[in-house]
């Protein structure tokens, strides 16, 4: 059977969060699509699960918009995958989304925690 | 993109396998978390735009090529139909377009006008003006760049092979400079021309002169004087309402003669910035100033009026033009309902394939564009069709129309680079309306549903659709069979009429004696050589002349009065035609005369004498012998008093279908006119006798011409040429529209009845009487049809105004009419039901009930 992720653990992506969590990841340099899945699992310690059907969507998006660029590779087992690789309208467009983020965070968590 | 989803799949399954997974698990599971494949190829594609459309866009034409293709008999139904309506409408709306909505080939054509006189009580705002008046118009006027009179003169084109006659026009003022046309070589006239200067048309140099270089300078013999040619007009230049004048004369301006006849048409370019309405007050005031000033030309209660050049070239075709758009319109609608009733009926039996791919991931837009494409692609081709067939047409109107009744500015009708557009609009819009049917359905439809009926009841779900749409194509149908059996029936009323004289082997001609030798009486002998020679030829029963035929639009005319009574005012004078003719014509043109024919004894001497028709007769003398009595007529100073010597039948002379009113016939010898046109009885066919005749008046004299030889039957053609092309492009609309409407209705039945086969076969095994199947199935396609037939019916009355003034003797709503051409419908309907109606009786019970 295949494993299943207990679905208390898993955290739904919040809309448009994709786009930036692709952009931070390859800000360790090129990746693979599914590379970057694993990656974005791996560091949120599988908390977060991108669906895969999604991803793909996502990274042509971004490629259309210019944010990345990707070229075919030889990956480490010696196969060839695409490539995606951050420009640096991606670079400004990152910055951008994150400080959008962090002022989400922030109202929501002065929402849900009030001052006492 | 393949390539990479395979690659991800690949890597997933080798972690998978990695983290303890069997090597199958893995492949599955890794698939499972990754979802649709297509569907994630699908939306990734979409995330690319213009390029993916564009490779979307060729995907969908190439298969619903594949799909039109697949199934000729549709493909062949659907494209015929459709460049059919298609070519129909480009043709009618290339002809609408070049007479009615391009503006006339002059610069600056919406400052064309023509002025006219207007007669007392403003019963004619068209009559024709004098020269004299046209040289007072030019002077006193304040709002016309230019103003020139034209007078139509035949001229006898003599030293150049053959003499002949061709249409001339002779003018007053800056006829040229009016029009804005320049001459292709040489000068155009001018004001100071001397008469003997003549313009050509393009055509007759060609013809005449073979088109030489040096043609300008050159002498030509024209109602035997010589002119010097001064010009040669660019080709296709000719004043809208007189295409076939070749020559232009200056006319012979002497201003102190005394006022002539009224005789001249007149053009007039405006000032800048002047409108119709200001020169109207303007020529009115004008006129007024004439009266008061006590002018020879003008007396109380004539005036003036001012028509816009371009609406006194449409105006008799306006009407038809429109109501023929109309009908084509009709044509095209019908015949897409008909091609929509055949996609819904096809995309029904795809309703199964459709959901299907909607459930292995196929998007919605995605299916809909599909379907989309499949209805563009039929309407793009049958546009190319039926712009090829338009192009093929339209060359052949011009010659739709008799010389005499012409179609205006036919010559301009063309397919061009705006026709090509429109074409491209058209089909973009039955693309248009095509699609939206799969998108209403393919967006609503419950795609399970579909999956769990195996495909056989996704039917019932649009055929109120396509009711409504065979009721709606049998409503169009009704409208345009209607239209044509109104346009038939008054064809028929026309052909019937009988015009009062004998058409049948009689030959005519028309001829201008020569000015420069038969003017004034020397023409009366000369007339009667011409006719003593004709008359002396093998074939020819007897001959005459008339000053103008019966039926060719051309007549004299003046008000009639008895001289024992007073002279009504001029007002109430109604104009009745005046014939000038010679001894002979009632018998050459087989009308009934009582009293005595004009004799050799009438002479310029003798009292003047007169005969009367039956109508004149009717209206002056009611219960009295006009025989013996007196008459006056305006004509001339001879014509003040007359005796009738003689009572004619009634001949309509104007138009075939108008009543023929009070007419009277004087002798050419009493009232020598230059005009002649000659009525010549034959034996045989008049063809035949075409070259003897041709001898026989150049015995007379060699140097005579003659112009438009044709039989009586010809003219008589031309007489009914208008209604016979309106009746005939309304029988073929109505004929198309009525197959169309067949088509569309055994289609739907047909495909009603496949789709009901269980149903029905269930009650034949349980013992219903085929009859009982037969007789439901025609009830319900003969309800569909006279539900159409109806609404048709009352649409149809309620806009019969839209044939007025194209019909002779028939009502536009002549119930009679109505009821033939419902039945006729209701009919046809019966057939294209009997077929599927009769296939559904044979259907085999047991064959159906094991199909589940």
């Amino acid at each position: 059977m295949a494993k299943r992720t207990p679905y208390q653990n898993r955290i739904e992506l919040l809309q448009g969060t994709l786009d930036m969590l692709i952009l931070q990841t390859l800000l360790w340099g090129p990746q693979h699509g599914h590379g970057i899945g694993v990656a974005i699992g791996t560091r949120s310690d599988d908390a977060l699960q991108v669906d895969h059907g999604s991803l793909y969507p996502a990274l042509h998006r971004l490629e259309r918009q210019g944010w990345i660029e990707a070229e075919w590779k030889l990956s480490e087992n010696k196969q060839r995958a695409k490539y995606y690789r951050l420009t640096p309208a991606g670079k400004k467009q990152l910055a951008a989304a994150e400080s959008k983020w962090n002022r989400l965070i922030e109202a929501i968590g002065r929402v849900m925690k009030p001052v006492r | 993109m393949k390539d990479e989803i395979a690659f991800h799949l690949a890597t997933e399954t080798e972690r998978r396998i990695a983290a303890g997974q069997t090597p199958a698990q893995a492949r599955v599971s890794a698939r499972l978390a990754f979802g649709n494949v297509p569907l994630v190829e699908d939306v990734t594609r979409q995330m690319w735009g213009p390029t993916m459309i564009r490779e979307r866009l060729l995907h969908d034409i190439r298969f619903a090529a594949r799909l039109l293709v697949r199934d000729p008999s549709f493909t062949a139904v659907a494209l015929t139909t459709l460049s059919l309506g298609i070519a129909a409408t480009i043709t009618v709306f290339a002809v609408l377009k070049a007479v009615l909505l391009n503006p006339l080939p002059f610069p600056d054509p919406d400052r064309l006008v023509m002025v006219w006189e207007r007669t007392p009580g403003g019963g004619e705002q068209r009559n024709l003006t004098r020269a004299y008046t046209v040289l007072q118009w030019q002077t006193r006027n304040q709002s016309f760049e230019h103003l020139a009179g034209m007078m139509p003169l035949p001229a006898n084109v003599a030293g150049l092979g053959n003499a002949e006659q061709v249409d001339g026009f002779s003018v007053i003022g800056e006829f040229f400079d009016a029009l804005g046309i320049k001459a292709l070589i040489g000068r155009t006239l001018t004001p100071r021309d001397t008469p003997n200067s003549v313009v050509i048309s393009h055509g007759f140099w060609l013809q005449r002169l073979g088109g030489a270089p040096d043609a300008v300078g050159r002498l030509l013999m024209l109602n035997g004087l010589p002119r010097e040619i001064v010009s040669v007009m660019p080709a296709g230049f000719a004043f809208p309402a007189a295409r076939a004048v070749q020559v232009y004369v200056p006319f012979p301006v002497d201003p102190a003669a005394p006022p002539g006849g009224r005789n001249m048409i007149t053009v007039a370019r405006l000032k800048p910035g002047v409108s119709v309405e200001a020169a109207l007050s303007d020529m009115r005031r004008v006129a007024q100033q004439m009266i008061d000033e006590g002018s020879p030309a003008v007396t109380t209660g004539w005036s003036a009026s001012v028509f816009p050049l371009f609406d006194e070239t449409v105006t008799s075709v306006r009407r038809i033009l429109w109501v023929v758009l109309a009908a084509v319109t009709c044509l095209l609608l019908l015949a897409c309902a008909n091609v929509a009733n055949l996609l819904l009926i096809r995309a029904s039996r795809r309703a199964h394939e459709l959901a299907v791919r909607v459930a292995l991931g196929a998007g919605r837009w995605r299916l809909v564009h599909q379907v989309s494409a499949e209805s563009a692609l039929l309407a793009l081709i049958a546009g190319a069709i039926g712009l090829g067939i338009a192009m093929l047409a339209v060359p052949a109107i011009p010659s739709l129309f008799p010389e005499t009744f012409p179609l205006p500015r036919s010559s301009e009708v063309t397919i061009d680079r705006s026709m090509v557009a429109y074409t491209l609009l058209l089909c973009g819009a039955i693309a248009g309306g095509f699609s939206l049917l799969p998108v209403v359905r393919v967006a609503r439809k419950r795609f399970a549903d579909v999956l769990h009926s195996g495909g056989r009841s996704a039917v019932a779900t649009h055929s109120r659709l396509r009711r409504s749409l065979v009721v709606a194509e049998v409503t169009i149908a009704l409208v345009l069979v209607l239209a044509a059996a109104l346009m038939g029936r008054s064809l028929v009323e026309l052909t019937n009429v009988d015009p009062g004289f004998n058409v049948d082997h009689v030959l005519t001609l028309r001829m201008l004696m020569l000015p420069s030798k038969y003017r004034g009486p020397a023409s009366v002998p000369f007339l009667r050589t011409v006719l003593e020679e004709i008359r002396a030829t093998p074939g020819v029963v007897s001959a005459s002349s008339v000053h103008f035929l019966p039926l060719t639009g051309i007549a004299s005319i003046s008000g009639i009065w008895r001289t024992d009574r007073p002279q009504p005012p001029r007002e109430q004078l109604k104009g009745s035609p005046i014939s000038v003719i010679t001894d002979g014509y009632f018998k050459a043109m087989d009308i009934p005369l009582s009293g005595r024919d004009f004799s050799v004894t009438d002479s310029e001497a003798s009292p003047t004498v007169v005969i009367i028709n039956q109508a004149l007769a009717r209206e002056l003398f009611p219960n009295e012998d006009p025989i013996g009595r007196h008459i006056a007529a305006g004509y001339s100073p001879r014509t003040r008093s007359m005796e009738i010597v003689g009572v004619a039948g009634d001949v309509r002379t104007s138009t075939l279908d108008r009543e023929p009113g009070p007419a009277i016939y004087i002798a050419h010898s009493q009232e020598p006119s230059l005009v002649a046109s000659l009525v010549i009885r034959t034996q045989g066919s008049p063809a035949l006798t075409v070259a003897a005749v041709r001898k026989a008046i150049a015995r007379a004299d060699p140097e005579q011409g003659v112009s438009q030889v044709q039989p009586m039957e010809t003219l008589m053609a031309n007489a009914t040429a208008r209604p016979r092309v309106q009746a005939s492009v309304f029988v073929m609309f109505g004929a198309l529209a009525l197959i169309i409407a067949a088509v569309g209705l055994y289609g739907v039945m047909a495909y009603g009845v496949e789709q009901r086969r269980r149903e029905i076969g269930l009650q034949l095994a349980l013992g219903a009487p085929p009859t009982r199947i037969l007789r439901t199935i025609v009830r319900e396609g003969v309800l569909l049809a006279v539900v159409g037939t109806a609404v048709g019916a009352a649409i149809a009355w309620a806009s019969s105004g839209a044939l007025n003034g194209l019909l002779y003797e028939t009502r536009a709503t002549d119930p009679r009419i109505f009821a033939t051409a419902a039945a006729t419908l209701i009919a046809v309907a019966c057939l294209s039901t009997l077929a599927p109606a009769f296939r559904a009786t044979r259907v085999d019970p047991l064959v159906v009930l094991r199909e589940e």
